[in-house]
């Protein structure tokens, strides 16, 4: 064993520190080397301090107080998680992120929040205009049905002839309410499609989404 | 039940399965148990009494909240060190982002704050200003390391787990840190002692 190796062991000397054959051959090493010998005398004054140091507890001042206020703190635990909170927002890169979070959460949700109404609103104005005119529920169900067509073609940017064959097939099944609530579904799924970028995925995404939305086989 | 280092500790099973029940009378007992030991642990790493027991206060709640997911394979103990260090070392992290203007301010005013504890325990007082002095150089990890196994004297193997590093990681920072410290208390010693 070299003095480097014997020096760092010297240094873990306590029972779990080092193995049988690390310590057998630091032993021999300090009945050989008496510079390391004399270095594991001065560790001996390093182990004095610690032993006295360790031995010394830290003395522990109303503890009753310390139980009192974790019981007090467990039962107001909501009120603690909001501290948390308010303690974190004080650090000034989470206060800008978090400031840029909303910023864009609000931009996000005007947008979404204006499209999805104004698409809604011209579908009721079909539905409202159909209804007054004919009052037969298949045709109007049909209008629904190619205006929310129309809707998802503005929105992806591509017409999908078999989406609309199949949404015409289902159409009888619902109710106007549910026609609009279909259209709302659609409107806003098709929103968050539209951010994935891509088309062929998105068709697959908003056939899916509908389908399990509306419990039919698209 | 006590399992060999007098530190580590083990609850009744009784008192864990009440607590999971969220059984308020159980966690107080399981806090009368165990405060002292977060405590001695928290004070030895953060060297400031008031801070120390906000450490504990804020252990102790966080267990409450988990203790449904608490793993009775592993010991209680290493579990509440386990959190214990982690909200001291980022009290020792956010104490060292400060610069030395501020840190040395923020260190006389736990010194004061500390002080008016002192008052009622010099002890401790005595005790922040050795482990202060001894621990000056080392870097959070490596005080981490020395506290846990020289100071709080657990076993290699435990401060492991505690602090979620390699038995090899934790001799080579337990290694460096004695190395420093060592150089420190001959320092001292030659000037008249520490």
């Amino acid at each position: 064993m070299d003095c480097k190796t014997a020096r760092k062991l010297l240094h873990l000397l306590k029972d779990d520190e080092l193995s049988d054959n690390e310590r057998i051959l630091l032993r021999i090493h300090l009945s050989e080397c008496m510079e390391c010998a004399a270095l594991s005398k001065d560790l001996d004054i390093y182990q004095e301090v610690l032993k006295e140091i360790a031995g010394q507890e830290p003395h522990l001042s109303n503890p009753d107080q310390l139980t009192a206020g974790i019981m007090s703190g467990i039962r107001s635990g909501e009120k603690s998680g909001l501290e948390n909170t308010v303690k974190l927002f004080r650090m000034p890169v989470l206060r800008i992120a978090a400031s840029l979070l909303i910023v864009v959460q609000i931009g996000l949700f005007s947008y979404q929040h204006f499209y999805i109404a104004d698409s809604i609103k011209e579908l009721k104005h079909v539905t409202q205009s159909q209804d007054i005119q004919s009052g037969d529920p298949n045709s109007l169900n049909k209008e629904c049905i190619e205006e929310s067509r129309k809707i998802i073609t503005d929105i992806l940017g591509y017409d999908d002839p078999d989406f609309n064959r199949k949404a015409i097939k289902y159409s009888r099944k619902f109710s106007n309410d549910e026609i609009e609530d279909y259209a709302f579904q659609i409107c806003r799924y098709s929103y968050r499609i539209e951010n994935t970028g891509n088309q062929s995925q998105m068709k697959e995404l908003l056939i899916s989404i509908i389908s399990n939305e509306l419990n039919i086989n698209l | 039940m006590e399992a060999g280092n007098s530190k580590i500790l083990q609850p009744n099973p009784d008192i864990i399965h009440k607590c999971r029940k969220r059984d308020e009378k159980a966690f107080k007992v399981l806090v009368e148990q165990f405060q002292s030991y977060a405590f001695s642990l928290a004070f030895r790493l953060v060297l400031s009494e008031d801070d120390a027991k906000d450490i504990v206060q804020e252990s102790f709640i966080r267990i409450w909240r988990h203790i449904s997911h608490y793993n009775s394979n592993v010991l209680f103990t290493t579990w509440l060190y386990k959190i214990v260090s982690n909200l001291c070392y980022d009290n020792l992290k956010s104490n060292k982002r400060r610069n030395n203007a501020k840190l040395q301010l923020a260190d006389n005013q736990a010194l004061l704050t500390s002080g008016d504890s002192a008052s009622r325990n010099f002890e401790n007082k005595d005790l922040i200003r050795k482990i202060r002095q001894l621990s000056k150089n080392l870097t959070i990890k490596q005080r981490m390391v020395f506290v846990l196994r020289d100071l709080h004297e657990l076993p290699v193997k435990e401060v492991s787990k505690i602090l979620i590093l390699s038995e090899g990681a934790v001799k080579t920072n337990l290694y460096l840190a004695r190395l420093n410290i060592r150089k420190r208390i001959l320092v001292s010693e030659k000037n008249g002692g520490y």
